[in-house]
């Protein structure tokens, strides 16, 4: 089928995210409260208009010329998205120092053409620099290491 | 002869040993966070406060201030060098200020940054000295649906900006706007599109959108290339100070800059988010050569820079002497003044000259600081270039990463900043610009706050934005711009303008 990939992709987010907020608008929001309005009545025109620019843009997707996209690097979305979580989950339990050098490490093997020696050196310096800035000179309070590694 | 006097009396105030050196502190500071992405004012001024009780009123206000107004200047080296705005307010800049970057002429797009935001700093400096009371005479006269057609006419200006199709941009507001409803509906208290998650009911955290939807969004779409052909690592600098020419460029939309965003910086919800996305909007509409917007135009650095600089500044004359705080860092200031027991508000400036007057005073040195703290030192930022990619990719991951968590020692805002980071990411692959989203996002609670109060007044009449005529006159310049753009003529330069803007 003859589909503009780039209008279809934009029309079908727009789509989704003026559905939902509409949706739990119309579902939990009343429109007036006591006569005046409501938490719902501006939210629930704006999703709609959203929606309706999805429907535009789906429509419009049919119609025009199929455009290609570039491809997705899976290897570096993965480790970008793993190197952000690993920092969320070991922040707390294993330290800033666990949560540093794991996020770093993964970050830096992300781009294709990464070597592990640079990555190495530079996860090093990277959290060196971090503590240095963020824990010492800026104060922030948070264990450089943490609950679940302290032997005591 | 009044001003005079509160001048000399501001500055002997703001020179004491004291005084100088926490404006000094604040400044470098400032500058410092601006350049760290992720960690910016407001979150370095809400771990600062407890601080701020051991020192004097007027010391602790004196650097708090410096530390937003020198983070717009740190702010932009960020957004010029790596396309990573330090702030929200140097979005703008990134557009034309990365361009230049790649270019070669990434120290000429610092200098210009740096010499219109000194202009822009002492033209707000006098602003605030001299038209203090009848601005915010003038603000206080603005009713609900005058400040409702304000954002809307924001809104409007700023969809012109986006690139490509309109309709991607308008789309793209509105759908930022819906995401800024998010958390407890300020009028009911109920909790709005909170989808069940109880992190939400504070609303989405803005540090962890910007970042997300600009900076991690970035990383991915670079990662899709080569990586060591980012761009980054390929600009070369030839001229690191401004030529004749580009300093004549500049000269106007500094000045233009300096006066939006003076204006801008003193309506509520304005501040320098509005003050550098208008100015960029005005350049590019006064320009003979629009279409070298968004492709390395001078102008586009100088005219939003100014105007930050002077939206920072003055979006202190509401805070300061009408006690409204015009955004969240303004509400902080104002959580600074009552630790030391002072209400914000008229009496201020009757009660506590010294304060306010030495705060202005200070503003003014801060920023000549500023100047001798980044000119002389842009060599330095500019040679954060030569870094390779591989070693700006990870660094930019971690302090966006560890910067969101700062905010508010959530992990649930890491996840945040992942979901805005991929929905950013899959946007900017179907060419939707993800700047008009922000804006949405900052301006949708305030709008719809005077759209309620505006339509409570006239008990749900919607004659009320037109029957007040100042608010009928602002509504009338929204869609003059609308009719504009949507003009064919007018249509047909847009597209050409932009037709060759996708990469």
């Amino acid at each position: 089928m003859n589909t503009n990939i780039k209008d279809m992709g934009s029309g079908v987010m727009f789509l989704v995210i003026g559905l939902a907020f509409t949706w739990n608008a119309w579902r939990h929001l009343p429109l007036t409260t006591d006569g005046a309005i409501g938490p719902g009545s501006f939210p629930l025109g704006i999703s709609l208009i959203v929606t309706g620019f999805g429907v535009g843009l789906i429509i419009k997707a049919m119609r025009t010329a199929p455009e290609g996209l570039t491809p997705i690097s899976w290897r570096g979305l993965t480790l970008i998205v793993l190197s952000v979580l690993v920092f969320a989950l070991f922040i707390e339990r294993l330290g800033v120092l666990p949560a540093l050098l794991a996020s770093t490490f993964l970050a830096a093997i992300a781009p294709s053409d990464s070597n592990w020696k640079t990555a190495v050196i530079v996860t090093v310096a990277l959290t060196a620099f971090c503590i240095g800035v963020f824990i010492y000179a800026l104060g922030l309070p948070y264990p450089v290491i943490g609950p679940w590694l302290r032997l005591t | 002869m009044d001003i005079l006097h509160n001048l000399i009396l501001g500055f002997s105030t703001a020179l004491t040993p004291e005084n100088l050196f926490y404006c000094f502190a604040g400044v470098l500071l400032g500058t410092f966070i601006g350049v760290l992405p992720g960690l910016g004012p407001t979150a370095t001024i809400a771990m600062l406060l407890p601080i701020t009780y051991y020192l004097s009123p007027t010391a602790s206000l004196i650097m708090l201030a410096g530390i937003y107004y020198g983070s717009q200047y740190g702010g932009s080296t960020t957004a010029i060098l790596m396309n990573l705005p330090g702030e929200v307010s140097s979005s703008v800049t990134a557009i034309d200020g990365y361009q230049l970057a790649r270019k070669g002429k990434a120290g000429t797009a610092l200098a210009i940054a740096a010499i219109g935001s000194f202009i822009a700093g002492t033209f707000a400096t006098f602003v605030i000295a001299l038209a203090a009371m009848p601005l915010s005479d003038i603000a206080l006269s603005f009713g609900s649906a005058e400040y409702f057609s304000l954002i809307l006419l924001g809104i409007v200006i700023s969809t012109t900006l986006a690139h490509g199709s309109m309709v991607r941009g308008m789309a793209m507001i509105l759908t930022g706007m819906l995401f800024g409803l998010v958390g407890t509906d300020p009028d009911t208290g109920m909790f709005r599109f909170t989808f069940g998650m109880i992190e939400l009911s504070d609303g989405v955290e803005t540090v962890a959108v910007a970042l997300g939807i600009f900076g991690l969004s970035e990383i991915l779409r670079n990662l899709e290339q080569n990586a060591s052909t980012g761009a980054i690592t390929t600009a070369k600098i030839t001229s690191l100070m401004p030529s004749r020419e580009d300093l004549k460029k500049s000269a106007g939309p500094i000045m233009r800059g300096s006066v939006l965003g003076a204006v801008m910086g003193v309506l509520p919800g304005g501040g320098s988010i509005l003050s550098a996305f208008s100015s960029y909007a005005l350049e590019k509409k006064l320009s003979r050569h629009p279409e070298q917007f968004g492709h390395g135009a001078i102008e586009g650095v100088a005219a939003p820079e100014s105007a930050n600089n002077a939206g920072a500044q003055t979006s202190f004359i509401p805070m300061l002497t009408l006690g409204i705080p015009p955004n969240a860092l303004m509400a902080l200031m104002a959580g600074a003044l009552m630790i030391q027991g002072i209400t914000p508000g008229p009496n201020v400036v009757y009660q506590q000259p010294e304060l306010f007057w030495g705060l202005i005073a200070s503003m003014w040195i801060g920023n000549a600081m500023l100047v001798i703290l980044n000119l002389p030192l842009v060599g330095l930022w500019v040679s954060l270039l030569k870094i390779p990619y591989s070693i700006m990719l990870p660094a930019i991951v971690v302090f966006s990463t560890l910067g969101v968590y700062t905010v508010n020692n959530s992990g649930f805002d890491l996840y945040t900043l992942l979901f805005f980071g991929l929905a950013g990411y899959l946007f900017r692959r179907f060419d939707c610009e993800v700047a008009p989203f922000l804006i949405g996002f900052v301006l949708s609670g305030l709008l719809e706050t005077h759209f309620r109060r505006a339509l409570s007044f006239s008990s749900g009449n919607l004659d009320t934005f037109i029957t007040h005529p100042i608010s009928a006159g602002i509504l009338a310049v929204a869609a003059l711009v609308i009719l504009l753009v949507a003009m064919p003529s007018v249509r047909k330069t847009r597209e050409v303008a932009f037709a060759d803007s996708e990469d």
